[in-house]
């Protein structure tokens, strides 16, 4: 394993588009799945992530980044000077600001969130999503989503007879 | 854990089940999760394997409408009451059932989610008092009686 800057542990993670990322042991265990590989043994090198794209990974590194408790002598003077209210207010300003991509992109980031187990980042991307179904119908829910309806006429007819309620 | 494919334009239908329930899941209001099921077969039969916790609670009006309560959005929720005797309007609601008294006196359980499933209350038009409300709390219903017999049914999800 890699070792640089005043003895932090890094990680090397590499998607499977050929690029690699080297980011702190404490950024890269923000993901359970990875924080497994590590405490097993199974990190020794790179860990290769399969699924996600250099574009991906990069956007949930930096998501890591941001959220890793802060420790060391920078973290610590963060902590310091500002009161953890505010530093939770600035992080929920950047959240918002960091999911503002478009449908596809936040499509990419529920999975990875999913699949690296970030509990953070896929809270954020489901609500995100929730947002878009709360309280729309099922047609604007599907456009939102781009989702395709897969049912045949008379099977969605049923559906909608059953709780008719819900579709009024 | 899932393993998702990579692919240029996927439709959220496409994502795996299990993500699926944790959306589901984080609904607060039923008729989102219905729509939510209704989206396709792929998150229908998501719904099908997740059981969220217990949605908002309904605000029974006496004008025969229910309102399911998602943040400040009101929907009315027509139900047809008349079939099964009952009086128009809820006592109480637990989860997704309803609590109605009837006109000989009895009282029911409603789902209105489906409207064959009723269930008469045994024998408390013997020892109702009408003067003793009817307590709900958060996990049963209790329905209490001047004979002090305590009924207690679990919230059915």
């Amino acid at each position: 394993m890699a070792t640089r800057e005043a003895g932090k542990k890094m990680i090397m993670l590499k998607s499977p588009d050929g690029m690699e990322f080297e980011v702190e042991e404490a950024v890269a265990m923000e993901s359970q799945t990875i924080r497994k590989m590590i405490e097993d043994d199974c990190a020794d090198t790179a860990i290769l992530i399969p699924n996600i794209n250099s574009k991906i990974l990069s956007r949930v590194i930096e998501y890591c980044n941001k959220h890793v408790p802060t420790t060391g002598a920078t973290g610590a003077a963060a902590s310091d000077t500002v009161a953890p209210a505010a530093l939770a207010e600035d992080l929920k300003i950047w959240d918002a600001e960091f999911i503002k991509v478009n449908r596809a992109t936040r499509f990419d980031l529920i999975q990875a969130a999913s699949y690296l187990n970030i509990k953070g980042l896929l809270d954020l991307t489901s609500q995100t999503t929730i947002d878009t179904i709360s309280d729309n119908s099922l047609e604007e829910i599907r456009s939102f989503l781009s989702t395709k309806n897969d049912y045949l006429p008379e099977e969605e007819q049923t559906i909608r007879r059953e709780n008719q309620w819900a579709f009024q | 854990m899932s393993s998702p494919t990579r692919r240029a334009q996927v439709p959220w239908s496409s994502i795996p089940t299990e993500l699926a329930g944790v959306v589901l899941r984080l609904l607060p209001c039923h008729a989102d999760r219905v729509r939510f099921a209704a989206v396709c077969k792929q998150w229908r039969a998501s719904a099908r394997h997740t059981s969220p916790p217990p949605h908002y609670p309904w605000l029974p009006l006496p004008d025969r409408t229910f309102y399911s309560l998602p943040g400040s959005a009101f929907r009315p929720l027509p139900l047809h009451l008349d079939r099964h005797r009952q009086l128009p309007h809820a006592q109480s609601s637990c989860g997704e059932w309803l609590v109605f008294e009837r006109y000989d006196g009895a009282y029911t359980l409603v789902s209105p989610f489906s409207m064959s499933t009723t269930i008469l209350l045994p024998g408390l038009s013997d020892t109702y008092a009408p003067n003793v409300p009817l307590l709900v709390a958060n996990d049963h219903v209790e329905v209490k009686s001047r004979a002090a017999s305590i009924f207690q049914f679990p919230s059915v999800r």
